[in-house]
């Protein structure tokens, strides 16, 4: 339609995009693992029979699942401060902010695999003995996790699109990167469809893995 | 007499407003075989599982071997038993389920090995000696090495039992072991199971199977909405039950 496409700016550029991906990679890191963490215990405290963990994971788990993750950073960065008088750099702010919004998704995600695992396999872990500690890590956890992994990459991959919300609070991550080298470049065409290819390329492998895993877990069974 | 092994003093149960065990007690004896037979519904499961507190009973005692089953007296409250000992308990009371349970990661001879190392702390040469022994003895040697999913019902029913052995219980449940088994393959099952009644073994076991309770029964329990109307000898409770419920259950079973 007259566009005239033209990817050497991308490829003369390539160092940028290999930064933002590389902070993107860090941000990603540091939100999966207190996502993970967060996730863990917020679903063992769901399903715990205190009344009081279950009160307050769920609580935490609806506020975070119904409010937006741009509205969480913003807040984070700019109203923890002010409430707390603790300022976290921009990098940080994003990190823990997408870690905590995550967190709720994975607490799900891991709270539906233990509950997808037949209440019996659980009886007869504890009829021979076990404590409900030890019949979790050996006997539910090992089969739930078959269950988990589809979603649980899901919301991973979901992880990773949502650091570009770090270019609000200017991290300099891919999507920030990519929206300066437009101002310079006036390509945004080639520097959006790249910026697409390289989260897919991150992307993609974790999708496939959780795919092999299931043929591989359908295969033996 | 010898003390009971296994003493049930006027224990209820409730489900919210569905009360499912009303008052119930009863004596099991050591080397005794005590099967329970009832309309479903009548609360037989929900009795079995209070034994071991699979199912925490709401009034009552249960004891084993003496020891109250599930609670621990404090002054004078009584409040659950959240410690080791419940679960020391359970490893007395091997349980095996109507639906097997075998936990589908673990390999045959993972699953009977799993309670010896991880709850009674036994290394695992010695617990795969004597699991391999246990598999031998419930017929099922050649396939320690084979998953669960490719067992049939009634191989899965037997490396149960021998998971259950494992932990060599003083007393065995049997929740309806061959309820969920076809036709063909319940016999294996019952050959293991009046083996162990063979070697004195305690067996608590809640069936349809009349014929079994008939030949390896010492007493059978009737219960019906929750309650125990009858127990007797098996030759007596079958051949002239007294009560008019027994009457009609067992007419209707043996009819079928």
């Amino acid at each position: 339609m007259g566009y005239n496409w033209d990817f050497s700016v991308v490829w003369e550029y390539k160092i940028t995009f290999l930064m933002g991906a590389i902070v993107t990679a860090k941000l990603t890191a540091l939100a999966f693992v207190i996502a993970l963490i967060i996730g863990l215990g917020l679903a063992f405290s769901r399903i715990s029979d205190s009344r009081v963990l279950r009160g307050c994971a769920t609580f935490y788990v609806e506020a975070f699942r119904s409010t937006p993750a741009l509205v969480q950073l913003v807040w984070i960065y700019y109203a923890l401060p002010i409430v707390t008088g603790v300022q976290l750099d921009n990098f940080t702010s994003v990190g823990i902010g997408l870690g905590l919004h995550t967190s709720a998704y994975y607490c799900e995600v891991i709270r539906a695999g233990i509950l997808a695992v037949d209440r019996g396999q659980m009886d007869a872990a504890k009829a021979i003995g076990m404590r409900r500690g030890q019949a979790m890590r050996r006997i539910i956890l090992p089969q739930a996790v078959r269950f988990m992994v589809p979603p649980f990459m899901n919301e991973t991959a979901n992880l990773i699109k949502l650091t570009t919300l770090g270019s609000v609070l200017a991290v300099y991550e891919l999507l920030h990167a990519s929206n300066n080298l437009i101002t310079n470049t006036y390509r945004p065409l080639e520097v959006y469809t790249t910026v697409a290819v390289v989260f897919a390329i991150i992307i993609y492998p974790l999708i496939w893995a959780s795919n092999r895993l299931e043929r591989y877990w359908a295969l033996r069974s | 007499m010898a003390e009971p092994i296994i003493k049930v003093r006027n224990v209820g149960k409730a489900f919210g407003a569905l009360r499912v065990l009303k008052n119930v007690s009863l004596d099991v004896y050591p080397g005794e075989v005590v099967c329970i037979i009832g309309p479903s519904g009548s609360g037989k499961t929900t009795l079995l599982r209070c034994l071991n507190f699979l199912e925490e009973y709401d009034e009552g005692d249960i004891f084993f071997e003496g020891k109250l089953v599930g609670y621990l007296i404090k002054g004078n409250r009584r409040v659950k038993d959240t410690g080791n000992s419940l679960g020391q308990l359970r490893a007395q009371l091997g349980m095996v389920f109507q639906r097997f349970y075998l936990w589908p990661h673990k390999t045959t001879i993972e699953n009977v090995i799993e309670g010896p190392i991880i709850v009674a702390g036994r290394d695992r040469v010695s617990a795969l000696e004597c699991g391999f022994d246990l598999l031998e003895k419930v017929g099922l040697r050649d396939k320690a090495e084979v998953y669960p999913s490719k067992l049939s019902g009634g191989q899965m029913q037997r490396a149960a039992i021998a998971r259950a052995l494992a932990m060599k219980p003083k007393a065995m449940l049997f929740d309806e072991p061959t309820s969920a088994l076809d036709p063909e393959l319940v016999g294996e099952v019952l050959e293991v199971m009046k083996a162990l009644a063979r070697e004195g073994m305690t067996m608590v076991v809640v069936t349809h199977e009349i014929a079994f309770a008939r030949e390896v029964a010492d007493r059978i329990v009737m219960m019906d909405c929750g309650e125990i109307i009858e127990v007797g000898a098996p030759t007596s409770l079958l051949r002239s039950p007294s009560h008019e419920r027994t009457r009609t259950f067992i007419s209707k079973v043996l009819s079928s």
